[in-house]
């Protein structure tokens, strides 16, 4: 039953509200007729009601469960307008990491000149932090 | 030269300059603030229940089996409210592209380009001299901010219209958060509402005269579920509210994104803004 796909969202939120509806009624009963009611009927109308209570959330978990799937197709195109939206925000960031690289590519050119080996070492160091640091995702 | 570079610059700063994007900066923002608000709203589904199922255990005295099957029952509904947190994602996701596309900083490579020059200054001609002179260096790293700012500023305009040209897709979206709120959340405060006359009758009918202290506190309990419960509908009702004011703020921005002093775009946003501020206070002081 709960696993059923046939069933619309609607229809599962339809049977939950009548659930909850035949629960208000076995209120309505119990408090027209508790004068009379014996302990065990009175206990008998409490129990009825309460599982009607939590048969209603049952049916709303169902409902829910499938709004959400239908959601999910639903919401595909949005999705995919977001992925669109992200690379293209990427591909700006790309700029800046571009400048970047020829700002240690400059540096490491200014360090061949001077013949310094160990600041030499030290910037290639650097500007392979920073080809690293630019082809990873951003964050 | 240096002149020419100079009026080349005024011009082209006077035609580029960035566009002004506050309307989608502030539609994105308070669109991220509401999708947070039905994540609380989702949350206190499932919370419902357990809230109910807390009142029972006492009142009409479950036993440990029967208390089980109704904890696992709110457990489904817990396990159901978390499938449509993950759907409302895409409410927030969609309002946070929409915000970084609309952020000027997304197109200044200040930063950069002082870095690109600050290299450059480091070399030096034969005599040991800088090989470009820092005014250069100025010039050329401003008109390259410029013509790189006037670009991507272009694409970034056009990128925001493809998003925002997705409004029926949005109208889908939103339709599914009202359904959500009004077919599945209500309904379970209303469940609880009903639960609570139902205690009450239970207390009073049978618990009073046995228990008079336990029952009291009990009823004070209640009441005050009952106040509780008032405030969460308002926020509900008010979440719905600002779902609508949602749509229909998009749809202006659409025709209206690089306007924004078109005056019934500024007047939804304001409403939009006024809604989202409601909802939050609300929901902070309801949950």
């Amino acid at each position: 039953m709960l696993s059923d796909k046939k069933l619309p969202a609607n229809q599962a939120f339809d049977i939950a509200d009548s659930m909850l509806a035949a629960a208000a009624a076995t209120l309505v009963l119990r408090r027209s007729m508790k004068e009379t009611l014996s302990d065990e009927e009175f206990g008998a109308l409490v129990e009825k009601e309460t599982a009607l209570r939590y048969d209603a959330d049952r049916y709303r978990a169902v409902g829910i469960t499938l709004l959400a799937g239908n959601g999910a197709l639903t919401a595909q195109n949005l999705v995919d307008a977001i992925d669109n939206a992200t690379s293209a925000i990427n591909k700006i960031k790309d700029v800046g990491r571009l400048l970047n690289i020829l700002s240690g590519l400059a540096t490491l050119g200014t360090t061949i000149a001077s013949g310094n080996t160990q600041a030499l070492l030290t910037q290639v160091a650097v500007l392979r932090a920073t080809v690293q640091a630019s082809s990873s995702p951003p964050v | 030269m240096q002149i020419r570079i100079g009026i080349i610059l005024i011009i082209t700063l006077a035609i580029t300059g960035c566009a002004d994007l506050s309307a989608v900066k502030k539609f994105s923002a308070d669109t991220i603030t509401l999708a947070d608000s039905i994540d609380r709203i989702a949350i206190d589904t499932s919370a419902s229940c357990l809230r109910r199922l807390a009142l029972d255990v006492p009142v009409k005295g479950l036993s440990q089996e029967t208390r089980q099957l109704y904890a696992d029952v709110c457990s489904q509904l817990k396990q159901s409210s978390e499938l449509f947190i993950d759907l409302n994602r895409t409410t927030r996701a969609y309002g946070r592209v929409l915000g970084q596309l609309a952020d000027n900083k997304l197109v200044s490579h200040n930063a950069e380009i002082d870095g690109a020059k600050g290299a450059i200054a480091t070399i030096k001609n034969g005599a040991g001299q800088p090989y470009f002179e820092a005014a250069q260096m100025d010039a050329v790293g401003s008109l390259a901010d410029v013509v790189l700012r006037a670009t991507t500023d272009a694409y970034r305009q056009r990128e925001i219209r493809r998003v925002l040209d997705h409004h029926d897709d949005l109208v889908k979206l939103a339709t599914l958060l009202q359904t959500f709120i009004s077919r599945a959340y209500l309904p379970t405060l209303a469940n609880e509402e009903g639960n609570l006359d139902s205690l009450e009758e239970i207390i009073t009918d049978r618990h009073i005269r046995s228990e008079p202290l336990r029952a009291r506190e009990l009823l004070e309990l209640l009441t005050q579920q009952r106040a509780n419960l008032a405030d969460r509908k308002k926020a509900a009702n008010d979440t719905l509210d600002a779902i609508t004011k949602m749509v229909e703020t998009h749809k202006q921005l659409l025709q209206n994104a690089d306007k924004p002093d078109d005056k019934l775009l500024i007047q939804l946003l304001n409403d939009y803004g006024k809604q989202i501020r409601d909802v939050r206070k609300q929901i902070q002081s309801s949950f």
